[in-house]
């Protein structure tokens, strides 16, 4: 084996000593049999003739060793190549088309795979990771409330045998924040509440200080946290002394004893961790919250659908123990990873497809321009398989020219996707997670090598199965050009074009419905009048403000600073902004109706304001009345907006009802006023009921200003008067409502523009095939074209006959794609906003720009068949 | 002298050339020549066939080859038996003959 190995090598690289030797051994054997004729009686010349007609033919033998010894193969294969550079370089045009289309088609495959496996296929970067479960609870009645209350965690990490270890982490939905004062700023930063074991779990241990201590976790202990490597660096400057102090989170005092390692920041950007003792003997024995995820690490051999199981018959009995809070929750496991991905799996998906519709598309272009060149070199063909090449052979060599645009083409592709991916992300401003920029990892290369592998095949082989040696007889004695197309060829050509037109129909249709649905989403009204407003986050730091007074005094001058600006023409504060992502979910009880049970407890979103807010904002006030000095003395009235009153007060007046907040279980409001709705999460989302009340004792603030000129200046007379007021107090997250609101729907925007970005191309490339194929059609007809106008036919129906052959192409290809997308749309049925998924605006949209493109395609060549002088066509042979 | 040839079975080509090696190492020639001697002049072994069998044998590892000098001091190719090479004589004789005895019996019998 390793002998025959060692033989093929050497015959390989040695060629021309090995056929030296071979030479000279065949001429020895010949001039052996030379002298046996002579000493046989021959002459020297008749002994000569003789051994020459014994001997045969001499390249015959020659090539017979050749194949003997095994390396033919590579032998052609080099030949091939070296034939395929030259004949690519003789036509470059075709090879620059063929090496563009391609390697945009490639290009867009392997920058979405990229994300693809940045995001999804990528394994998380902890220990075990495959295994890590998260669980939650759901109610199916309700979409919005998942989690798990703490108590409810503690049941399962006793009974459930299915996880070697489990830990509780509080999730954050939209972006719970809190607020840290670091000794150089203020800084909102994500938190998460966890058990201790979710540091074991995840296996990830402080990289300065040290963690939680098992104390920690029983209710009222120390008040601690931990902070990310991020938030080190930017409220605590690095500082290593940090670590060890009391710092003011939330309003309280907590020390810091250590800092996570860099890059650790789970769950969601999280930069705060503190220990579930903080929670209280209450929030540790709290039901009615589901605040909380279960993370679990299955035993090995144990499934996942095994783990849920197993939780769901904890949870159903504790539903039987327990009907008012817990009855009616159902468990749901998942991955980590989907859990961490869920949302962007589906859009990811959907581009995906796309892009794989792109370079089918892109592949058949390059078949329709191969098989044009192929017909033009029928006669190059016809002569080789006259002098002895077998159908393999051309095959072969047409492969390996193919295989030659395929390698240029991925050194092209690879350059596009990394370029290109840069330049959308940052034209759209996305942050997709665990998404850094293009990166070559093997599972991406080996995605490009199958992609490589497939094109070849697709684009190689498609044509080469038209080459047929009887073709080539006929080839090879017509001479004629005009009666060279082979029908099959032409079928081929046609349904090509049919596919592409499809798939570029079925783009088309995906990108309309897309847009349609931004569009539909841009015209929700927010509620509000978001033009020329500003906002600003300021922190008060603990240290300086110790009381509630202070702090509501400090806001009161400073609104009335920024109310007297000029430009300012009025000027709010409010702890939560619509369209940050701010929450603040609390329960209440409304006085006068039965307690209801701890399940069913009312809760809405909590804002504290100033009395200006809704004029500021332009916030519609639908019943009762705005908040007076009077309320800002007794502190003792609510406002609530209209999805509360409908929600919670339907058909009655909510005026003058009484609630108490869960917060100030003393204070019992009156509701004076009902607002109109403010899409605060999102114009895609419901509004969410809310209440509003005057600021006390709120440490944070962000302030409102409506302006009449140019923001920037604004914002930077309003820092100077809070410096006026305190050096001190820094100001941040400076923006305009504007921003806010195109920042809510980024990912939206993203999405449609990447499908109508990958729309387009497929469009300009179906075009740009229809275009090439009816070109070359008119070429081929030339003849028959002259022949047609020297009988007698009208310009005009010349016109309509090549316009028609194309235009029927496109009609087909249209209904087909009509047909796919309606089955195909209903993917991307998530993704849809306002607009069903067979919305005949959308389709309709598509299928008419596809016809008009195909039109222009098909208008050239046909123009220029009319150009054809019939006396020329004649005449030439 | 029109001699008629018959054609050599598939195969034995081979099989013939490891017998003549197994005499000692020869050239190419020579080995065509002493199978022609051998068999009385009734095989008569084609160079086109003959080298390209040299060459697969060898491949396949069963003889080796050297240059060396030949009778009338010109460079020459000498083949010789590798230890593998003999066994796969054995094996082909072995099989040779089995082959031949099948055959004569089922012209044999009537």
């Amino acid at each position: 084996m390793l002998s025959d190995l060692f033989f093929r090598l050497r015959s390989l690289f040695h060629r021309t000593v090995v056929e030296k030797e071979l030479d000279e051994e065949l001429r020895f054997h010949f001039e052996g049999q030379v002298e046996k004729h002579v000493q046989s009686g021959l002459t020297h010349e008749d002994a000569k003739r003789r051994a020459r007609l014994e001997f045969g033919g001499l390249d015959q033998v020659k090539e017979e060793c050749r194949e003997a010894r095994g390396v033919t193969f590579f032998e052609t294969l080099f030949q091939d190549v070296r034939y395929g550079l030259r004949m690519l370089r003789k036509s470059p045009t075709f090879t620059a088309v063929a090496v563009l289309t391609l390697a945009l088609g490639i290009g867009v495959n392997t920058a979405i795979f990229s994300v693809v496996d940045a995001v999804l296929l990528r394994p998380l970067p902890f220990r075990n990771a495959s295994r890590l479960v998260d669980v939650t609870e759901y109610s199916p009645g309700k979409v919005d409330d998942t989690g798990v209350p703490y108590p409810d965690y503690l049941a399962w990490k006793q009974g459930a045998t299915a996880f070697d270890e489990t830990a509780a982490y509080f999730l954050i939905r939209a972006s719970n924040d809190i607020v840290l004062g670091g000794p150089l700023s203020a800084e909102r930063a994500r938190y998460s509440t966890v058990s201790n074991s979710f540091f074991t779990i995840l296996d990830v241990q402080p990289a300065l200080g040290h963690g939680f201590s098992a104390s920690d976790e029983i209710p009222g202990g120390a008040k601690v946290f931990l902070i990310s490597d991020a938030v080190w660096h930017g409220a605590f400057g690095g500082d290593r002394h940090a670590v060890g102090r009391p710092y003011r989170l939330d309003g309280e005092n907590y020390t810091l004893v250590g800092v996570m390692p860099a890059g650790f920041d789970f769950p969601k950007g999280c930069g705060v961790w503190i220990p579930v003792g903080t929670l209280g003997q209450f929030g540790l024995h709290d039901r009615i919250s589901h605040p909380f995820h279960a993370l679990g690490r299955l035993r090995l051999g144990v499934s996942l659908a095994q783990a849920e199981a197993e939780i769901e018959k904890i949870q159903k009995h504790l539903g039987e123990i327990y009907p008012n809070t817990d009855a009616g929750w159902q468990v749901r496991a998942q991955p980590l990873l989907d859990e961490i991905t869920g949302n962007v799996r589906t859009s990811l998906f959907v581009l995906l497809g796309a892009v794989g519709f792109i370079l089918l598309i892109a592949c058949a272009n390059v078949v329709n321009l191969m098989l044009a060149r192929a017909s033009a070199r029928e006669r190059e063909f016809a002569i080789r398989a006259a002098l002895g090449a077998g159908r393999t052979r051309l095959l072969l060599q047409n492969l390996t020219e193919t295989f030659l645009i395929v390698c240029i083409s991925v050194v092209l592709a690879v350059a596009l996707a990394k370029w290109g991916l840069a330049l959308i992300v940052s034209l759209t401003s996305i942050h997709l997670p665990r998404m850094e920029s293009f990166h070559l990892s093997i599972p991406v290369l080996t995605f490009l090598a199958a992609i490589a592998a497939l094109t070849t095949t697709l684009v190689g082989l498609v044509p080469a199965l038209q080459i047929s040696p009887q073709a080539f007889q006929s080839g090879f004695s017509s001479g004629q050009r005009s009666g060279g197309i082979d029908p099959h060829g032409r079928q081929l050509r046609n349904v090509l074009v049919v596919c592409e037109v499809t798939l570029a129909l079925v783009l088309l249709c995906g990108a309309g419905l897309m847009l349609r649905s931004f569009v539909q989403m841009n015209r929700v009204k927010p509620g509000f009048e978001t033009e020329h407003l500003v906002s600003m986050k300021i922190a008060l730091p603990g240290a300086a403000y110790p009381k509630a007074e202070q702090t509501s005094a400090f806001f009161d001058r400073l609104l009335e600073r920024l109310q007297s600006l000029p430009g300012v023409k009025a000027a709010a504060a409010t702890t939560a902004l619509p369209f940050s992502g701010e929450s603040d979910w609390g329960s209440f009880q409304i006085a006068g109706r039965a307690t209801p049970d701890w399940a069913h407890v009312p809760a809405a979103e909590g804002r504290a304001i100033s009395a200006s807010y809704f004029q500021t904002l332009g916030i519609p006030l639908l019943r009762g009345r705005e908040f007076s000095a009077e309320d800002l003395r007794n502190n003792n009235t609510l406002i609530i907006n209209e999805a509360m009153a409908k929600k919670f007060f339907p058909g009655t007046n909510p005026i003058g009802q009484h609630l108490i907040s869960i917060d100030e279980r003393s204070n019992a409001r009156e509701i004076v006023g009902v607002i109109g709705d403010v899409k605060s999460f999102g114009l895609a989302a419901e509004s969410k009921p809310e209440m509003y009340t005057l600021y006390r004792g709120a440490w944070y603030m962000n302030f409102v200003l409506r302006t009449s000129q140019d923001p920037a200046s604004v914002v930077s007379a309003a820092r100077e008067q809070i410096a006026a007021l305190d050096k001190e107090v820094p100001v941040y997250q400076a923006a305009t409502m504007d921003q806010l609101l195109s920042n809510s729907i980024a990912p939206e925007r993203f999405e449609m523009f990447l499908l109508a970005l990958f729309a387009a191309l497929a469009l300009t490339l179906a075009a740009v095939g229809l275009y090439g194929v009816l070109s070359f059609t008119v070429s081929r007809r030339s003849r028959e074209i002259g022949i047609r106008l020297a009988l007698g036919a009208q310009r005009g129906q010349v016109f309509r006959l090549i316009a028609w052959q194309g235009m029927t192409l496109v009609i087909i290809g249209v209904a087909l794609g009509l047909s796919a997308s309606l089955v195909l749309t209903r993917l991307i049925e998530s993704l849809l906003y306002g607009v069903c998924a067979t919305d005949p605006l959308a389709f309709g949209g598509g299928a008419l720009l596809l016809m008009s493109a195909g039109f222009v395609a098909c208008y050239i060549p046909a123009r220029r068949a009319l150009r054809v002088d019939p006396m020329t066509a004649l005449r030439c042979e | 002298m029109v001699t008629q040839r018959i054609d050599l079975p598939q195969g034995t080509l081979d099989l013939l050339i490891l017998r003549t090696l197994a005499l000692g190492r020869q050239h190419g020639w020579a080995i065509s020549e002493r199978v022609q001697q051998m068999s009385s002049d009734v095989v008569r072994i084609q160079q086109g066939s003959l080298y390209p069998a040299l060459h697969r044998l060898e491949r396949r590892g069963w003889i080796k080859a050297h240059w060396g000098t030949s009778e009338n001091n010109r460079r020459a190719k000498y083949y010789e038996l590798t230890r593998s090479g003999r066994q796969q004589l054995e094996v082909e004789k072995d099989a040779w003959k089995k082959l031949t005895t099948a055959v004569a019996q089922v012209l044999g019998s009537a």
